[in-house]
């Protein structure tokens, strides 16, 4: 009986001993990875001071994207090529609460410019370059060249984030891309409704209005913004941008209208705008463009349709252009994105020529 | 006999070792799992005058909707990093997004120049919690565990 009592306590002790030291050594570990845990958050939080300090010398980021486009159509203008598209950087500077400067400089085609060589295609060009005072919501100044609040996708244009390379034909072509000027903005929220506007006096458009106003009298515009709580989010936004008449410049009056509903990971993006140019000679053009886009993004995938409609001569009902255009887009990761756009024009320009267009292109985002 | 004892012994050992390693694995899934089920709260200092904020207010706040706190002063936004649980679940319950998506709309806003207050990205809910607890302005989420301050208050829980 003792025999059997001692062999008990004895198997009791040799169990018992090591799960106490191996509770014990737990416990040491647990210690010891606490402190770990607590040294690597002071070295990641005075890491990110120092990052934080740096960026606040400036701010740099922004994109660069390259393509193939396969066509059946060969002009001088539009061939089967590659293109180094854009090499963008953004210098961004918040120099105070309320002061901040913003740039853009673009490098488009990769232009060789070189004294003696000026025929080269591509363009370098500070696309944006502003100076802003934020007095608060309601009330902020923006001075330089800033992109036209006209629409959506003037302003939201950049190869990362967009579906296409090919811009929809509108933009660009009736509201002017930039102006260079004075702008002023602010946001009310009320009601459930975000309301955003923007008036603006500027530099008339074409030569380099960064450097001398082409027209006697200055161009204005004005955007009004809504966002309202139908669907997921929906959008609405309304444009007007008017450019003088004087001795030697026609004058300009452009409205635009844009929507963009969002319904979880459906979107549909449509914008319509309208220019009258009353020409010297007294008669009236018009050109009106417009289109629809719808996505659906599924995990990394992003598929699409876009129907663009573009009229530049709006008397003449010959003078149109459409383009059905199918896209799909694979995000390799939130930065860099993959894209395959397939294009279907219908020019009624010149005799009523058809033709299609791919484009296989990567685009990448570079800042943080 | 002295065979047999060693060898009954030997079996013993080996059973209760499985059934520690089993307790601790058991130990450690539990908590993971308690992890996985906690609710996720959004602070702000202690100093803040806010007492509770509804989820929608919190949406507000995030999309930009609304920039400043009812007293008049400029909101502080932070956010985790995107692979971060806290971020996941909070971008999920508050904003309807998965976070890369919302990263990326905020790429695009810096870059256009329409982000009207950014949220500011902090690498670690104990570090965000500091910056919270240091600001009357800021406002932030972490899981409802990590919250160790009583520089911080909790406005409102998401489950």
């Amino acid at each position: 009986m003792t025999k059997k009592w001692c062999f008990v306590l004895i198997t009791a002790m040799l169990f018992l001993s090591p799960i106490r030291a191996f509770a014990d050594a737990i416990s040491e570990l647990k210690k010891e990875v606490e402190g770990l845990k607590t040294k690597i958050e002071l070295l990641e939080a005075q890491d990110e001071e120092t990052s934080s300090q740096l960026s606040d010398l400036v701010d740099i980021s922004g994109y660069a994207d390259g393509e193939f486009k396969l066509t059946d159509h060969e002009t001088a203008d539009t061939r089967s090529e590659f293109r180094i598209h854009h090499l963008s950087l953004f210098f961004i500077k918040q120099l105070s609460d309320k002061w901040r400067m913003f740039s853009e400089v673009e490098f488009e085609d990769a232009p060789k410019i070189e004294p003696s060589d000026n025929t080269d295609p591509g363009e370098i060009f500070v696309e944006v370059f502003t100076l802003e005072y934020s007095h608060n919501p309601y009330a902020n100044f923006r001075l330089g060249r800033f992109l036209n609040p006209g629409g959506i996708w003037n302003v939201e244009h950049y190869p990362p984030f967009v579906l296409t390379q090919e811009k929809p034909m509108l933009v660009g072509n009736i509201f002017p891309k930039t102006n260079d000027g004075l702008q002023f903005f602010g946001s009310v929220h009320d009601w459930n409704v975000t309301t955003d506007y923007m008036l603006y006096v500027s530099n008339g458009t074409g030569g380099n209005p960064g450097h001398g106003d082409i027209n006697s009298d200055k161009a204005w515009g004005a955007d009004l913004g809504f966002k309202l709580p139908f669907l997921t989010r929906t959008e609405i936004g309304f444009s007007y941008d008017r450019e003088n008449k004087d001795e030697n410049n026609d004058e300009v009056r452009i409205l635009g209208v844009d929507a963009r509903l969002h319904w979880n990971d459906l979107q549909l993006q449509s914008e319509y705008a309208k220019k009258y140019t009353d020409q010297l000679s007294g008669s009236t053009d018009q050109t009106i463009g417009w289109y629809s886009q719808l996505t659906y993004d599924w995990r990394k995938w992003t598929v699409g349709y876009r129907y663009d409609w573009y009229d530049p001569n709006h008397r003449n009902d010959e003078n149109r252009t459409i383009t059905n255009t199918v896209a799909l887009n694979y995000h390799f990761t939130p930065k860099v994105v993959g894209k395959i756009e397939h294009h279907f024009i219908k020019d009624e320009s010149s005799s009523d020529v058809r033709y299609t267009k791919t484009l296989f292109s990567v685009a990448v985002y570079l800042g943080h | 006999m002295q065979m047999k004892c060693r060898k009954k012994l030997f079996r013993k050992a080996a059973v209760m070792g499985l059934v520690t390693i089993a307790a601790l694995g058991f130990s450690l899934f539990s908590t993971a799992l308690a992890k996985a089920g906690e609710a996720v709260v959004v602070i702000v200092s202690a100093d803040n005058p806010m007492k509770a904020l509804s989820v929608e207010e919190v949406h507000k706040y995030y999309e930009n909707d609304i920039l400043n706190w009812p007293n008049g002063k400029k909101i502080v936004l932070y956010d985790l990093r995107t692979k971060d649980e806290a971020r996941q679940r909070f971008s999920e319950a508050v904003l309807g997004k998965d976070p890369q998506k919302v990263a990326m709309e905020w790429a695009n806003k810096k870059i256009t120049n329409t982000a009207k207050n950014p949220p500011r990205t902090v690498r670690s809910a104990i570090l965000m919690q500091e910056r919270v607890a240091k600001d009357p302005n800021a406002i932030g989420y972490m899981l409802k565990s990590d919250v160790t301050s009583n520089k911080v208050k909790i406005v409102t829980t998401i489950e």
